[in-house]
C-alpha cells in the first residue's frame, strides 16, 4: 500500500473523531443519532479507501448518493460542496506531520484531484435528484390544476389554469375522458378563462378532446375564449366551427341544460 | 426481451399476431395505455397495408435504446406495387381503396416519427417511431 | 353464408345488441352485416340496433368502416344504430387518425345507447 493510503488508514480512528465533530455542525447531520452517523462514517471511511487505492470515484459517489442524508432532494447543492469540502481538509489534516513540502504538496494534489472528481459526479447524481424530483412536482402540479368538478348527474365542468404545452394537453384530454366515462356525463363545460395563451397546438387539443368526448356521448362545450385569445385564434385562422363556445361558465351551465330541454325554476314559497 | 422481431404478413390473423405482438413489446417498455392503443392502430394499419396491396410482407419491431430515452421503431416492409403519388397518398383522407385505409397521414398522426421510401414496382418501406416521455 | 356464432346478435326486448368480443376479419366482418340485415328483416320490430365496443382495445380503419357499413345497412332498413362503449385510449386514437364516424350516433354505454333509440333521434 502506499505510503499516502498507508497514512489514512492509520490515521482513521483520527479521522471519525474529527469528522463526528466538524460535521455535528451541519443541519444536516445535527439530528442524526450518534449510532447511525458514526457507522456513515465507518462506511464512507471504507469507502474513501477504496476509492483512494483505486482511483475510482464511481462507488464512493454511489455510496453517498443512495445510503447518506446528502442524497435527499431537499438538499442545497451548495451542501454538498461544503460537506466535501470539510471532508477533504479533514483527511489532508492527517498529514500535518509530514512536513517535508515535496510530499506533502503531492499529497495534497492527488487528494484535491480525486476528491474533485467525487464532487463531480455527485453533482450530477445530485442533479438528476433533484430533476426527477421537479418532474414529480410538475405531476402533482398537473393533476392539481385539472380537476373535474360534477355539478349535475349529466354536467361537469373541467376548469383549466395556466399554460397548456404538449404534456399537459395530452393529458387534460385523457383526464378528461375519463372523468366523462367515470361520472357517465353528457356534458362537459372546459373554461379556459384561466388560460392566458391558447395557440394552435392548445386549439388543436381542445379540438381532439371534444371530438373524442363525442365518441363517448358527450358535448362539449368550451367556456371563457378571451377577447385577446379569440383575435389570436382568428389571426391564426383556427375555426372553432362545430364546437360550442359560450361566454363563461354560468352560460355554459345554461346552455347545458337547455340542450338536455331543461330550464332552472325557483321554487314558488 | 429481444432486440428485433419480425412477423410475416400474409393472411389477416397475422394482422392480429403483429398487433398483439407490439401491444406487448409496447406495454414492457412503459408506454401508457394510450401510446400502447396508438401503436397497434398503426401496426394495424400498416399490416393491414401491406395485405391489400402488395399481399404479403414484414413487420418488424426494433428496441430503441440510448442515454437519454428509448422507444419502439416499427418497419414495415413488401415488395408490393409501390406508391407512385408519395405526396397524394399522404394526404388527409386520401385513400385508394374506397376508404378501406385511413390513409398514410393518420397513421403518421399517431406516431412520432414517420420515414417512407417507396418504389413502384420495387415495394415499399415503412418506418414508424414512438418515443417514451422521461 | 354460413350463421357466425363467434358474433351474436342477441334481440333484447326491441333491441338487437352485438357485443363485439373477438377480432374481426375480412369474412365475419361481411358475414356479420349480411346476419344483420336478416335479423332486422325477419323480427318484428326493432327499435334500434346496438354494436357495444366496451371489449374493443383497437378500433382501426378497417372496423371503422365496417360500423359505418352497418349504420348505413340499418338506416336503409328502416332503423337507427347506436355504437356504445368506445373507450377513451380508442377515442382518442381514431380522432387523431382522422376517422370521423360520421353519420354514427355513438353511447358511453349501452343504457345510454337504448336512451338514445329509445327518443327515436
Amino acid at each position: 500500500m502506499d505510503l499516502f493510503v498507508k497514512v489514512i488508514v492509520e490515521k482513521k480512528d483520527l479521522f471519525i473523531s474529527r469528522a463526528r465533530e466538524e460535521l455535528q455542525k451541519f443541519d444536516l447531520y445535527k439530528n442524526m443519532s450518534g449510532d447511525i452517523f458514526d457507522n456513515h462514517l465507518k462506511n464512507f471511511f471504507g469507502f474513501l479507501i477504496d476509492c483512494l487505492k483505486n482511483e475510482d470515484y464511481q462507488e464512493i459517489s454511489d455510496f453517498i448518493v443512495n445510503k447518506t442524508a446528502l442524497g435527499s432532494a431537499n438538499l442545497q447543492i451548495r451542501e454538498v460542496e461544503e460537506v466535501a469540502f470539510t471532508l477533504k481538509e479533514i483527511v489532508l489534516d492527517l498529514f500535518e506531520e509530514y512536513l517535508e513540502e515535496e510530499k506533502l504538496y503531492l499529497f495534497f494534489r492527488r487528494l484535491d484531484n480525486i476528491f474533485y472528481l467525487i464532487r463531480l459526479d455527485l453533482l450530477d447524481k445530485y442533479s438528476k435528484i433533484k430533476e426527477e424530483f421537479i418532474l414529480k412536482q410538475t405531476q402533482s402540479l398537473y393533476e392539481l390544476s385539472t380537476p373535474v368538478v360534477p355539478v349535475s348527474d349529466s354536467t361537469l365542468i373541467m376548469p383549466l389554469i395556466g399554460i397548456i404545452d404538449t404534456n399537459r394537453g395530452q393529458q387534460i384530454m385523457e383526464e378528461l375522458l375519463q372523468a366523462v366515462k367515470k361520472h357517465q356525463a353528457n356534458f362537459i363545460i372546459i373554461d379556459v378563462t384561466g388560460v392566458p395563451i391558447v395557440d394552435t397546438a392548445v386549439a388543436q387539443h381542445i379540438f381532439k378532446t371534444v371530438k373524442a368526448a363525442q365518441l363517448l356521448g358527450a358535448e362539449c362545450i368550451v367556456a371563457g375564449i378571451s377577447p385577446e385569445v379569440a383575435q389570436t385564434l382568428t389571426r391564426l385562422g383556427i375555426d372553432f366551427a362545430g364546437i360550442r363556445t359560450v361566454r363563461n361558465i354560468r352560460l355554459g351551465l345554461e346552455l347545458s341544460l337547455k340542450l338536455q330541454g331543461k330550464t332552472i325554476v325557483g321554487e314558488e314559497k | 426481451m429481444e432486440k428485433n422481431q419480425k412477423i410475416k404478413i400474409e393472411d389477416e390473423i397475422d394482422i392480429v399476431m403483429a398487433r398483439q405482438l407490439g401491444r406487448e413489446i409496447s406495454r414492457n417498455l412503459g408506454f401508457g395505455l394510450v401510446d400502447q392503443t396508438r401503436i397497434t392502430t398503426a401496426i394495424s394499419e400498416l399490416a393491414r397495408n401491406i395485405l391489400l396491396y402488395a399481399k404479403e410482407g414484414f413487420i418488424i419491431f426494433i428496441v430503441l435504446e440510448n442515454k437519454i430515452k428509448k422507444g419502439l421503431e416499427i418497419l414495415a416492409v413488401d415488395k408490393g406495387p409501390g406508391i407512385v403519388d408519395l405526396d397524394l397518398a399522404l394526404t388527409d383522407g386520401y385513400s385508394t381503396s374506397g376508404g378501406l385505409g385511413a390513409g398514410l397521414s393518420g397513421t403518421k398522426r399517431l406516431m412520432d416519427e414517420f420515414e417512407i421510401n417507396s418504389k413502384p414496382g420495387v415495394g415499399t418501406e415503412i418506418k414508424v417511431r414512438k418515443w417514451l416521455l422521461r | 353464408m354460413q350463421q357466425n356464432n363467434k358474433i351474436p346478435i342477441l334481440k333484447i326486448d326491441d333491441f338487437l345488441i352485438i357485443s363485439v368480443q373477438i377480432e374481426l376479419d375480412d369474412e365475419l366482418a361481411l358475414s356479420l352485416q349480411e346476419q344483420l340485415a336478416n335479423r332486422i328483416k325477419n323480427s318484428d320490430s326493432v327499435e334500434g340496433v346496438l354494436i357495444d365496443l366496451t371489449a374493443v382495445e383497437v378500433v382501426d380503419s378497417f372496423i371503422a368502416k365496417l360500423l359505418g357499413d352497418m349504420a348505413n345497412i340499418a338506416r336503409l332498413m328502416g332503423t337507427n344504430l347506436v355504437v356504445t362503449g368506445i373507450q377513451p385510449a380508442v377515442a382518442i386514437t381514431l380522432v387523431e387518425l382522422g376517422i370521423e364516424l360520421k353519420d354514427v350516433a355513438t353511447a358511453l354505454n349501452l343504457q345510454r345507447g337504448i336512451e338514445i333509440l329509445r327518443k327515436g333521434e
